[in-house]
Order: C-alpha cells, then sequence, then structure tokens
C-alpha cells in the first residue's frame, strides 16, 4: 500500500471521548454510582444503628418459672401465671405484647423440644438466642454432672497458635488485602460500565450504515484501535473518578482506612487496571465486530457478555488458599489477571516472575484482539443483515 | 490525454459461486466524469468497495497514480450504503469526516462551515443530524466525502433520495469538481441527469463490461447501425381510421427495423424508428405521408437511456434466466 502511516486512530479516540462526555445518560450514571454509593452507605448505617438500639422482648416459660440469663439486646419476660400456655402466649404475641415466646418444656436439658412462638417471619435474632440458650443448657448440664464453672471455662480455653512467615517480604498487611479488594470491585464495575456504552455506541454505528462512510477515511484497524484506546480512557476514568469517591465517602464515615499499604500492591493494581481495561475494550471491539446489530447480541455472542464479572467467582477460593498452584494458573489467563492479580500480590500469593508473565499474557492477549477486531471489523462490515455464523468466527480468528 | 489517476486492472470478485465482478479493466483521469453505470446487481458497489479497499479484489490489481493500493486522504467516497452518527451535531460530524481524512480540525471544521453554505445548511450546522430531512442528511453525507478536495471522488448513487432541484445542484457540484481538475467516479441510475455529465462511461452487467467510452463511441456501439432516431407523431389519413389499425399498420411497415408506436392521449400515434446515420429519410417520410396525417417529425441520437437499454436489458433477462449463463458481450469495444 502507498498510504503513508500515521496515527489515524487518534481522531477516531477524541471524537468518542467527546461524544461520550456529551452523553447526558453517561454523564448521569457516572455521577449517579458514587452518589448511590453513599446513599447506600448512610442507608445501611441508619439501619445498623436502629438495629444495635433495637430490644428484643421475649415471654419465658421454664419449669422451674424463672426467667433466663441477661443477653444484650434482649430483655427476658417471665409472664403472669395465668399466660404462660402457648394458647395465650400466641395471643400475646399476636398482639405485640412480645417479640417472641420461649417455652422450655420439664425435659429440655435432655432432648425435649423447645418452643419458640413468632410473628411470622423468622427473625435474625433467633439464633443469637439459640446460641444463648446453647450455651445456659451447657452450663446446667455441667453443673449436674458435678463440673464447676471454672473448670468448665478451662475446658473452653481456647488453644493459642502464632504464625512464622517462611516469605515476610511478601506478607501483605491488612490495608494490602483492602486495596486488593477495592481494586478489583471498581475494575470489574468500571468494565463493565465501559464495554456497555462501547457495544451501545458500536451497534448504533452499525445500525446507522455509518461504517463504510469511516472505513472509506482510515484502515478499519485504525478504527478499532481508535475506540479501544477512547474505552480504555473512559474505563480508566471510571476507576479513577469512583476510586476517589469510595475514598471520599469513606472519610465522610469515618470508616477505617487501611493505614500501611505496599506501593508494590498499589502499582500491580494500576498496571493491571491498564491493561485490563484495554484487553476488555479490545475484547468486546472484537465481539461487537462480528455482531450485524444489537438484538444479535443475544445469540452467540451474548453469553460473553457477563465475563468480565467472572473474576468475582473467584475471589474466595482466592482468598482460601491464593498460593494453590490452580488459583495461580488461572489467574494467569488474561481474561482474569486484571481482577485476580492485584489481590494475589496484596496477599503476597505471587513472585516477581509471575507477575511479569501474567503481564506478557495480558499484553499478548490484548494484541491478539485488537487485531481479531481489526480483521472481523473488515469483513463483518458488510454483512448487512446477517449474522455471523460459528465456522466463520473460526476462520476470521485464523486469519487475523 | 491525462495520465490515469486510478486504473483498474481486470478485478475479480466471487462470493461463494457468484462472481460479482469479473474481469473489469477501466481507468479514470483527472478532471474527467467517469459513469459507472449498470442495473442493479451488477457489480457496480462491490468494484467501488475494491476501488476503495474495503473489499479485497480475488484477483486484479487497482492502482492509484500508478501505484498500488489508494491514499484514502486523497480520495473522497460516498457509499451506497451510506449513514451519519445520528445523535451528533452536523458541523462535528463534517468536521471528524475531514479530520479522519487528514485535515487538521481548524481546516475540516471551516470547510464543513463553507460546504453547509454552499449546500443552504448554514442554518442547521448546530443542528444534531437525526433532525434534518432524509434529503438534507444526504446532502451533508455528499459534502463529507468531498470537503477534504479530494483528487479523486468515487460518488455511488448520489442522486438518490434528493429532489430534483437537489440533484441538479449536484450536477454543478460535480461539475464543479470537473472544472477544478478534480475526478470523479460516479455511479448512478439516473441516465438523464449524468448523459450530459460524464465525460466517458462504462456500461457493465453482471460483472462484466458491456460498453466502454465517450457517450459517441458507446452511441456507436451500442447502436449496431441504427445511431438515429426519428420521432414522428402521426394521425391516420382516412377519417375512418382509428388508431389500433394505424399503429398495426406502423408495425408492418419497414421489416427489419427497430421502432416503438404508442398511442398517445389525444389519440395521436408516436413512432419512435432507430436509423442509421446516413439514412435517407425522404422516401420514408413520403410512405408515411401516403398513409397518415403527419403532424411533428424530428431526429434524434440515441439517448443514454436507450444505449442502457439496448445494452444491457438483455443482460438483465439473462441475469434474471440464470445466475450460470455467460454474460452477453456483443456490442462492447472493450
Amino acid at each position: 500500500m502507498s498510504e503513508p502511516r500515521r496515527m489515524e486512530w487518534w481522531p477516531v479516540t477524541v471524537w468518542e471521548l467527546r461524544r461520550m462526555i456529551q452523553r447526558v445518560d453517561f454523564v448521569v450514571s457516572v455521577l449517579l454510582v458514587p452518589l448511590l454509593a453513599v446513599g447506600t452507605g448512610l442507608l445501611m448505617g441508619w439501619l445498623a444503628n436502629r438495629s444495635q438500639r433495637e430490644i428484643v422482648s421475649v415471654a419465658v416459660v421454664r419449669p422451674d418459672g424463672a426467667s433466663l440469663p441477661e443477653l444484650e439486646r434482649f430483655r427476658f419476660v417471665v409472664p403472669p401465671p395465668d399466660t404462660r400456655n402457648a394458647e395465650a402466649l400466641t395471643a400475646a404475641v399476636r398482639a405485640k405484647t412480645w417479640d417472641g415466646a420461649l417455652i422450655l418444656p420439664a425435659d429440655w436439658l435432655s432432648g425435649g423440644e423447645a418452643q419458640l412462638i413468632l410473628r411470622a417471619s423468622t427473625p435474625g435474632w433467633k439464633s443469637r438466642l439459640a446460641d444463648h440458650l446453647r450455651g445456659i443448657a451447657r452450663r446446667e448440664r455441667a453443673a449436674a454432672e458435678g463440673v464447676t464453672a471454672a473448670r468448665l471455662e478451662h475446658y473452653d480455653a481456647p488453644v493459642a497458635m502464632g504464625e512464622r512467615i517462611a516469605n515476610p517480604e511478601r506478607r501483605g498487611t491488612r490495608g494490602d488485602r483492602v486495596v486488593g479488594m477495592m481494586l478489583l470491585l471498581l475494575l470489574t464495575v468500571s468494565l463493565f460500565t465501559s464495554v456497555s456504552y462501547m457495544i451501545v455506541g458500536i451497534s448504533a454505528e452499525k445500525a446507522a450504515r455509518v461504517t463504510e462512510v469511516v472505513v472509506s477515511a482510515i484502515r478499519p484497524q485504525s478504527w478499532m484501535d481508535g475506540k479501544i484506546v477512547a474505552y480504555t480512557i473512559i474505563a480508566l476514568l471510571l476507576f479513577a473518578l469512583w476510586g476517589a469517591s469510595a475514598v471520599v465517602a469513606a472519610m465522610a464515615f469515618h470508616l477505617p482506612l487501611p493505614t500501611s499499604v505496599n506501593p508494590a500492591t498499589v502499582i500491580v493494581g494500576l498496571v493491571f487496571a491498564v491493561l485490563g481495561a484495554a484487553f476488555w475494550a479490545a475484547g468486546f471491539a472484537a465481539l461487537m465486530a462480528t455482531l450485524k446489530d444489537f438484538q444479535s447480541a443475544s445469540k452467540l455472542q451474548g453469553n460473553f457478555f457477563m465475563l468480565p464479572f467472572l473474576p468475582l467467582a473467584l475471589v474466595g477460593p482466592l482468598i482460601d488458599n491464593p498460593e494453590a498452584g490452580w488459583v495461580i494458573a488461572t489467574a494467569m489467563i488474561p481474561l482474569f489477571s486484571p481482577s485476580m492479580f492485584p489481590m494475589l500480590v496484596s496477599l503476597g500469593a505471587v513472585n516477581a516472575w509471575q507477575i511479569g508473565l501474567a503481564i506478557l499474557l495480558l499484553i499478548a492477549a490484548t494484541w491478539v484482539m485488537r487485531r481479531f477486531a481489526g480483521y472481523a471489523f473488515r469483513v463483518g462490515m458488510l454483512m448487512y443483515g446477517k449474522d455471523v455464523t460459528l465456522p466463520e468466527l473460526i476462520r476470521w480468528s485464523k486469519s487475523a | 490525454m491525462s495520465a490515469p489517476l486510478l486504473a483498474v486492472e481486470r478485478i475479480t470478485k466471487a462470493f461463494g459461486d457468484l462472481r460479482a465482478v469479473d474481469g473489469l479493466s477501466f481507468d479514470v483521469r483527472r478532471g474527467e466524469v467517469f459513469g459507472f453505470l449498470g442495473p442493479n446487481g451488477a457489480g457496480k458497489t462491490t468494484t467501488l468497495r475494491m476501488i476503495m479497499d474495503i473489499t479485497r479484489p480475488d484477483s486484479g490489481t487497482v492502482t492509484f497514480e500508478g501505484r498500488p493500493g489508494l491514499d484514502r486522504r486523497r480520495v473522497g467516497y460516498l457509499p451506497e450504503e451510506r449513514g451519519l452518527f445520528e445523535d451528533a451535531g452536523v458541523l462535528d460530524t463534517l468536521a471528524y469526516l475531514g479530520v479522519l481524512r487528514g485535515m487538521s480540525s481548524t481546516d475540516a471544521r471551516a470547510a464543513g462551515r463553507r460546504w453547509l453554505e454552499r449546500l443552504a445548511l448554514a442554518d442547521r450546522a448546530r443542528s444534531r443530524v437525526n433532525q434534518l430531512s432524509k434529503g438534507n442528511q444526504q446532502k451533508v453525507q455528499i459534502a463529507g466525502a468531498i470537503l477534504h478536495e479530494p483528487d479523486l471522488a468515487v460518488l455511488d448513487e448520489p442522486f438518490s433520495g434528493l429532489d430534483p432541484l437537489n440533484q441538479e445542484l449536484v450536477v454543478r457540484l460535480v461539475g464543479e469538481l470537473r472544472a477544478a481538475g478534480h475526478a470523479v467516479l460516479l455511479s448512478a441510475h439516473q441516465l438523464g441527469l449524468v448523459e450530459g455529465l460524464c465525460d466517458r462511461f462504462l456500461l457493465i452487467a453482471r460483472g462484466r463490461p458491456v460498453l466502454q467510452g465517450t457517450l459517441r463511441e458507446i452511441r456507436r456501439d451500442a447502436a449496431r447501425g441504427a445511431d438515429q432516431v426519428l420521432v414522428a407523431t402521426l394521425r391516420p389519413a382516412a377519417p375512418a381510421g382509428n388508431g389500433a389499425d394505424g399503429a398495426a399498420t406502423l408495425e408492418r411497415m419497414w421489416p427489419g427495423q427497430s421502432r416503438r408506436v404508442r398511442t398517445l392521449p389525444d389519440g395521436a400515434l408516436e413512432l419512435e424508428l432507430s436509423l442509421p446515420h446516413d439514412a435517407d429519410v425522404g422516401p420514408l417520410l413520403g410512405e408515411l405521408a401516403e398513409r397518415f396525417r403527419i403532424e411533428r417529425v424530428t431526429m434524434r441520437e440515441l439517448s443514454l437511456h436507450e444505449i442502457y437499454v439496448r445494452a444491457v436489458g438483455g443482460e438483465a433477462d439473462e441475469g434474471q434466466a440464470g445466475a450460470g449463463a455467460p454474460a452477453r458481450a456483443e456490442g462492447t469495444h472493450v
């Protein structure tokens, strides 16, 4: 080709960014997320505070006519003698005289079933009451067998267990773990939001038939590259904005912020955030390049739309055993590495070479995705009104 | 004759079993408007996409100034499948298309304003594209294709969707491009408009060339010895004669000579008789005068429409009859 090379993707990036900033729904959603986060925090705080102050009143009927030992946020009441039967207590609970009523049969310490009368649903405090009863029963059974309270306390004393860390230089602090988790959540939400706008944008352009106009001016690869860079920037802007909002909200609500964070955790987190945003932008550009319109997304390629959330499913196993071979191997896969590696670093579970390898794999996968996106767009853009088939998709993958 | 700006050499493109373009060759020169004509499905748009490097030919070459490939910045393209960013501003869209083709943002906006002025859309510069009528959107698309003053403008159906006044406006614009030394490759179905606009033509059918050259040349080739038309308005001479008898009489006269006879709303008959350019019309008129009252007689050359119908009419029929049949190439001098 005689055409001189130039940064022809840059105008596309500028155009995409300008159009995005001018979108009212985008601006609203960007601002709404911090507002929702703050609002949700306020609401949860208020509910927790209210729940903390609430006292649960429970009528107690024991064979010996006594009440139960005190329990925080509970008020145990012994009802009048003429109401110590199931019918009367049920009526009283229904009338909201008490929040609940507990009837302990004479053999409750030897297997007899206690009855808890409730209004309608099973409340959260039931488990606390059950734990309290279990403790009472344990002490009373021990006393019946001649075990003193002091002896029982001795039996229950915890076993001390210290830690000796083999690689202390890799050990992360609590702050590192908080930062790792924050990066994971922030990246997931930012990626999903940015690629959602990319999906809407590309499908609208396909519907409006602008493809051929633009591709007559620049190479399809340049168009895809411009979009990938633009949506990478958008994801990172969201990441930074929402991250800053979370910190500000935490400070405003006096939540404990991590005081000691390893700079490596932050640096690795940011590197993976940048590469991850580029990878997902390239991946979804490739995905959209194969679609004729937004409705097609519900077919073959629709299965891929929830992929950004997939790493969240691996958080449990990751925290449970971060140094397991399969966990680290899975985290190496570019689909997972942007979200999982910052957490693994924060937990001190990976070496420098593993981080380097994951970065290289991520860069390589991003490169392949962008090439595929360019090729698929070049071939697929003229397939007006036709969905791409699986064999075509495989053939394009080989050609790209 | 200037050197070709664009040269297409034996390009071929097949989609599965269908050969959409089959060994097509032509060139476009600076300062000319090249008419690229053919029936629906003839392969015009596929050819233009190959020229624009949107699809790649299976074989053959496209060269620009003698070099393979295309400098997109020096070419403007109005595709058949076209659209604009519907929620974007009109001037913003033009500026973007200009910047994509290598203009600076300032130059592109200035050029956009000039074109909007030229197209009587200056007051819509800040409107969103989807607030414009279809015709005005079409004008914006044309402006977007030639905003950067390309050496070659490739216009696929530029007149579709435009009213007659705006069609005339586009004809003037194309003429101005030619006058300024630009080359225009034009594909259109409005033969009346392009007949006087194009310097050279290529008629294709089923992916193959049928006629190529200036209007005079393709007229000669399509005429097959009958390149002028006698048009006569007639009334039966006998008072009792009627139109049906008269038409039947006209169909029987001069066997082997191509003609068209139709009855006009006022009952008169109109005869269009194809003749060699050196035909002596005196005896013909004498024969007509014996049977009819001649109200009006004119002589004209074959129109592009007639050339088109003669050249590709059979091709269209064949195309509908069977996709695998060979294309007819008689009458071509390519």
